[in-house]
């Protein structure tokens, strides 16, 4: 004992992971230098291509007799091929004694040392006369009536698209490794994990003198063996004491995770692109304002969520979770179909909302089933199964979407998502089967939590000043203003998904650290408000800030949504846990959070609503920097309101003792 | 039994393992091909505009002065000239704008006209079995559309280099594989493997069923996962009740 051991199960996991990524590896350098050999003769032949059509011009002037010194316009030619040809480097004229009569895109010490150079060897298959590599460009040169000409290429400008490959790729690696471990969780769970607890639950009855139920486990190896034995024992003594022992039906809560994951996943695909999706059936609808149209359906899936929801929690009551779920995820099914095939803009209108009432209804038995097979003890951690398998494919969904939407179009992305929410479908019978602990639906809002909710005026300053700015900022600038303005510059859907992906992250790598900040200091109110301000602040940047620039400054701005938010939503909760008025809000009961949850729910429908028509009449780039200033402005006066007076009490409680 | 639950548990993890490498290795595969492709296309297509935008600069000197598309003798000369000088091009048309081809030089008997789905763009690019085109619109001096270009290379080349990449990606894709599967089920393999401790554990109980009482000759730390040390030690707790509970020499249990 003693010396450290290696883990099996991490070490096979680790095994399997280190040859795929081997396995890439070697796919991905075929691919570059294959592509390179094959693409390099073509390179060539278009760099020779531009370059005699440069020659000509040139030949035409001097033809005519203008002397070559006295050339001019060769900066507008260089401009009008690098417009055509971004892979040009750049573009020299000499005289006949080698002087440099016009040098466009490289510097003339450059030049030089780059004529100084040694020519690359082997030279590689494809070169013409005039041709070759030379300090990583490659150099067309050509003579001139009077003089040469040089045209060079970057030589880097092949593997480009490739290396590019390699982000796409790494994307969807990230994915296939997730949902392996998605899959894998309920696996190990249901034939390790399950059995081994409630093998050592029966032996520790056993050890207090009590005889335990039958473990009721069905697995198999060693510990399979192991069970089978103490079932077996437990059995004969039971049986020699005329007692009965109940098999018990282990319902496992980690199958929610890959649940939640799959149809979230699915509604995630089309997150970096559906804004253009929708314009671009809206362009085709006559009498529609293309941007108040995108901006209205963008938002109205959420805002369908919010209203779906309540009547999926009476369904709920109906159906049962594994019903409920499956209508669910067949509605959520028809809803991709139809938005991946739909003709026109009111089409799209039914099938989106119809994708959203499938949202509901698999959120809806998705909840019912942790509150059915957790207990008070252990629902935050059922509770925090779903939610990690929403954070997952919160990260996921928008950064694959973009990926496949890029390479193989929009709608065969929608039809990627409605074969998950169908494989989600034919996976709930297995997954959510088994005797639920009690029938309890999830809480649904009511008119009463209303009530409650709006006489509680410090829990309306909440929702108001904090929950929803937040909610509007999420949805009205990651889900409409960005995708719109990244697009809008020329970025393709993968990239723009990739930047979405950083919003997921933050969350996840931000979540349960701003969560124990929040627990430890009991300042939520501060925490809420520094929040909010840092998830706005660089928004307010983004109307100054130029388009070369815009990677940054995209990054930044949602790395620090994702910030900003992962550090206020977790401190208000916490708030309004304090301020509910019932003691069951650790399972999300409280009728508060439910209303909460509702009303986050409507007012996120609302922010591409919102930010549409200002981008229409402003600019994309302003009504970024103008949702910034809201959100910010809230956050003050959420200070003002809220954390200042609650200083004065303290302080005024301080002096009186 | 035991056995072969063992075995399904070992082809569960293993096959979801492989089948999610297979996936990812064909994904990988199928975009690097698409990137490779799209690379191909756009070189093509930057060399052909080359070539399409100096016969349109020749039409429009035409135009500047006059002289409509139909009434221009000296493009048909123009137009020969680039095709003698550029070999990999197989055709160039000057076609008018309701599609009607005006001048038309062609090396194979081909009689396509792929401009026809690209009447009034700016410029183009397709790619078909038989060629990659490009287009150009041409507009006159007062912006109305006068004519169209339309040059077309042969395929041949492009799904020649397509054919070659596809083939490698497919012998390193199945030979990458085929080291990932036997990799990932020696994984399995290694993650589904027989628990010594846990196994001593289990003789134990039986000879303690079968009457027996042996000397435990194991501890819950020699077992090399956690959860296996946790079952061992829950079951060196029980031992002893169980050891009573066999002799007959416990009291009645309760039923939990």
């Amino acid at each position: 004992m003693g010396s450290p051991r290696l883990n099996p199960a991490a070490s096979g996991l680790a095994i399997a992971a280190i040859a795929l990524l081997l396995a890439l590896s070697g796919l991905s350098w075929l691919a570059t230098t294959t592509g390179t050999q094959l693409l390099f003769p073509e390179l060539a032949h278009k760099a020779l291509a531009e370059t005699e059509q440069v020659q000509r011009k040139i030949d035409t002037a001097l033809t005519l007799g203008i002397p070559i010194e006295q050339l001019i316009g060769i900066d507008a030619v260089y401009a009008g091929l690098k417009k055509g040809d971004t892979d040009i480097a750049f573009l020299a004229v000499t005289d006949s004694a080698d002087h440099i009569i016009s040098l466009q895109g490289l510097s003339a010490t450059a030049f030089h040392h780059m004529l100084a150079a040694a020519e690359k060897t082997p030279a590689p298959e494809g070169l013409s006369d005039g041709q070759s590599l030379k300090a990583g460009y490659l150099v067309t040169a050509l003579p001139l009536e009077a003089g040469s000409l040089f045209l060079g290429h970057d030589e880097q400008a092949l593997i480009r698209p490739l290396v590019n490959n390699f982000f796409d790729i790494a994307v969807v690696v990230l994915v296939v490794m997730l949902l392996a471990a998605e899959v894998m969780l309920p696996v190990i769970s249901a034939n390790i994990t399950s059995p081994a607890n409630a093998a050592i639950r029966v032996l520790k009855l056993l050890a207090t003198g009590r005889l335990g139920a039958v473990t009721g486990q069905n697995t198999g190896g060693t510990l399979g063996t192991f069970i089978v034995h103490l079932d077996a024992f437990a059995g004969r003594i039971a049986g020699s004491r005329s007692m009965s022992l109940r098999s018990t039906d282990t319902v496992l809560v980690v199958s929610v995770r890959l649940l939640a994951f799959l149809f979230v996943f699915a509604e995630e695909l089309g997150r970096s692109f559906l804004p253009i999706y929708i314009a671009q059936h809206a362009a085709q609808t006559p009498g529609l304002n293309i941007n108040l149209a995108t901006g209205v359906l963008t938002g109205l899936h959420m805002s369908c969520v919010a209203v779906a929801m309540p009547f999926a929690t009476i369904l709920y009551a109906r159906l049962g979770r594994v019903r409920l779920y499956g209508a669910g995820a067949l509605l959520a099914t028809a809803g991709l179909v139809g938005t991946a095939l739909a003709a026109g803009y009111w089409d799209l209108v039914v099938w989106r909302a119809l994708s959203a009432i499938g949202y509901a209804a698999t959120f809806v038995a998705c909840q019912g089933f942790v509150i059915e097979t957790t207990k008070r003890d252990n629902r935050a951690s059922g509770m925090a199964m779903m939610v990690g398998g929403i954070t997952l494919a919160d990260i996921c969904g928008p950064a694959f979407g973009g990926v496949m939407a890029e390479r193989f179009g929009q709608n065969t992305t929608f039809l990627i998502g409605a074969g998950m929410t169908l494989l989600a479908c034919l996976l709930v019978v297995r997954l959510m089967a088994g005797g639920a602990r009690v029938a309890e639906p999830p809480q649904r809002v009511t008119l009463r939590g209303f009530a409650t909710t709006f006489r509680n005026r410090r829990l309306l300053i909440q929702v108001c000043l904090a929950a929803l700015p937040a909610k509007l900022l999420l949805t009205g600038f990651l889900y409409y203003l960005l995708p719109v303005t990244l697009l809008g510059f020329g970025w393709s859907a993968a990239e723009v998904g990739r930047v979405v992906m950083i919003y997921g992250l933050a969350m996840l790598v931000g979540g349960p650290l701003f969560a124990r900040m929040t627990d430890r200091g009991k300042n939520q109110a501060t925490i809420v408000a520094l929040g909010g301000v840092i998830s706005s602040v660089l928004l307010l940047l983004v109307p100054f800030a130029p388009m070369e620039a815009a990677f940054w400054v995209a990054v930044s701005t949602v790395a620090a949504l994702g910030i900003g938010q992962s550090m206020s939503i977790p401190a208000q909760v916490s708030l309004i846990v304090d301020l509910a008025t019932e003691k069951e809000v650790s399972q999300g009961q409280a009728p508060e959070l439910t209303v909460l949850r509702f009303i986050e729910r409507f007012g996120g429908g609302m922010g591409p609503m919102i930010a549409a028509p200002l981008a229409a009449r402003f600019g994309t780039t302003n009504a970024t920097g103008m949702l910034g200033l809201y959100c910010l402005a809230s956050a003050f006066l959420y200070v003002l309101v809220v954390l200042l007076p609650s200083r004065r009490r303290k302080a005024t409680a301080g002096e009186d003792a | 039994m035991s056995s072969g639950k063992h075995y399904s548990l070992i082809a569960k993890i293993g096959g979801a393992m492989v089948a999610v490498s297979v996936l990812a290795l064909a994904l990988a595969s199928v975009l690097n091909l698409l990137r490779f492709e799209e690379a191909y296309q756009s070189l093509v297509a930057q060399r052909l505009q080359v070539t399409a935008q100096e016969i349109a600069r020749v039409l429009e000197v035409g135009l500047d002065l006059g002289l409509p598309v139909d009434s221009q003798d000296n493009l048909s000369g123009t137009v020969r000239h680039y095709l003698i000088t550029h070999p990999d091009i197989r055709m160039i048309a000057i076609h008018a704008c309701d599609g009607r081809p005006v001048i038309r030089e062609d090396r194979s008997d081909d009689t396509d006209e792929p401009w026809r789905d690209h009447l009034g763009k700016a410029s183009w690019f397709s790619v078909d079995p038989d060629g990659l085109s490009v287009g150009l619109g041409i507009s006159d001096p007062l912006g109305s559309c006068a004519a169209g270009i339309a040059i077309t290379q042969s395929a041949d080349a492009y799904h020649a280099a397509v054919a070659t990449i596809t083939n490698r990606f497919l012998t390193a894709g199945l030979a990458a594989a085929l080291a990932t599967a036997t990799a990932t089920v020696a994984a399995a393999f290694l993650f589904g493997r027989r628990r010594p401790t846990l196994q001593k554990a289990d003789e134990d109980f039986t000879e303690i069923l079968a009457g027996t009482i042996p000397v435990a000759h194991f501890q819950a730390e020699d077992a090399s996962e956690r959860w296996e040390q946790e079952v061992v030690a829950a079951y060196l707790a029980a031992r002893p009740a169980i050891i009573d509970l066999t002799a007959g020499r416990h009291h009645d249990p309760e039923p939990h």
